[in-house]
């Protein structure tokens, strides 16, 4: 009985997290706006969910098993690498080195900075 | 065509491999160079190749996945709205911080990229390198990157901040749950946002939130930017 629960709960949660997403494609596309539509289905469930209080127990239940295994979801993308062997062959160590070098800078420049910003936010305070 | 069952098929491989994949990293504890990604990619590779698949073939069958990805992005409302209180008070520090190194970012891969040579269209997909995979290419078409190239750099940006991210912010100290999200989300988007989810769910909502901010600042000042560099 509790497995038939959580698996009607974690249907219907898919189905509110498909229906923001379409919701939120359906906004980008007609009103042009240059942010894709999930990450706008994101910030539509969030406003929701601050206007009702509390997270309901559906989106709760398909929101954990999505976000653990998110990793899963990449995988399809990862694969592509075996399509661009002659490209990287040629420019793969620029590329790389480009991805590298931004990323490190890019860490450490956030870290610093939050940590800077936050403490005179705190001494202001 | 390809049928039904064949398209199944392909998807239980997938799904399977990854399973296996995530037990053998968590039993080793989680060494970077086992991440989930990483070893699944490989091995399916491996098979595709050896069963000389098609890569467009497999992409049609595991469509499931990216749009699993899609809802998974929608999700990450709920670890969020759990943290509102926490955002309430950090907005502002959090905002300058990730513009900050957003633009550095993006100013960095560009002077590395140019001094390496890289033509125009390998330059323009490089410059996507930090955004959301859907994004990614959305930009790549406005400023002149390749999409399939594209798909690879964002994925191999998410692999390596979700890599190396953790153990350099261990290194510099770093053990605020909000400031690893912060970075991980912004510097590798989705790939970050998961490692960030197996640190702590507070870690994860903050990296989420980084990742939608971040796609949504630079598809607002990259086309600008490439032209007036270029």
């Amino acid at each position: 009985m509790e497995r038939f629960a959580r698996a009607w709960f974690f249907s219907l949660g898919i189905f509110i997290l498909w229906i923001a997403k379409v919701a939120g494609t359906y906004l980008a596309t007609h009103y042009a706006i240059a942010i894709p539509g999930p990450v706008i289905g994101m910030l539509l469930v969030f406003t929701i969910l601050t206007m009702l209080g509390r997270i309901p127990k559906a989106l709760a239940h398909a929101a954990a098993p999505l976000l653990n295994h998110m990793n899963l979801l990449f995988i399809p993308a990862a694969v592509g690498l075996m399509t661009l062997g002659t490209l990287l062959s040629e420019a793969g160590v620029g590329i790389a080195a480009a991805i590298i070098l931004s990323t490190v800078t890019g860490l450490w420049v956030c870290v610093r900075l939050f940590a800077h910003a936050s403490v005179r936010r705190k001494s202001e305070i | 065509m390809i049928s039904a069952t064949h398209s199944l098929v392909w998807l239980i491989i997938t799904c399977a491999t990854y399973g296996l994949m995530l037990r053998l990293y968590r039993r080793a504890h989680s060494p970077p160079y086992l991440h989930p990604v990483v070893t699944s990619s490989v091995l399916i590779i491996g098979v595709l190749t050896w069963q000389q698949h098609s890569y467009s073939d497999f992409k049609i069958s595991t469509s499931l996945l990216s749009e699993g990805l899609e809802l998974a992005t929608v999700a990450i409302a709920v670890p969020l709205y759990r943290e509102r209180k926490r955002l309430a008070t950090i907005w502002r520090p959090f905002l300058i911080a990730l513009s900050a190194a957003t633009v550095v970012n993006l100013i960095i891969a560009f002077m590395v990229g140019w001094g390496f040579k890289l033509n125009h269209t390998s330059l323009m997909s490089v410059m996507t390198k930090s955004v959301t995979t859907p994004v990614a290419i959305g930009i790549s078409d406005l400023i002149g990157g390749n999409a399939s190239l594209v798909a690879v750099i964002v994925i191999a940006t998410g692999i390596l901040g979700a890599m190396l991210g953790p153990w350099l912010l261990q290194r510099w100290r770093i053990e605020d749950p909000v400031a690893i999200g912060l970075a991980l989300g912004t510097l590798s988007h989705g790939v970050g946002t998961a490692r960030a989810f197996q640190i702590s769910p507070a870690a994860g909502a903050f990296a989420g939130l980084s990742m939608a901010i971040c796609a949504i600042l630079t598809s607002l000042i990259l086309p600008s930017l490439m032209s007036a560099l270029s």
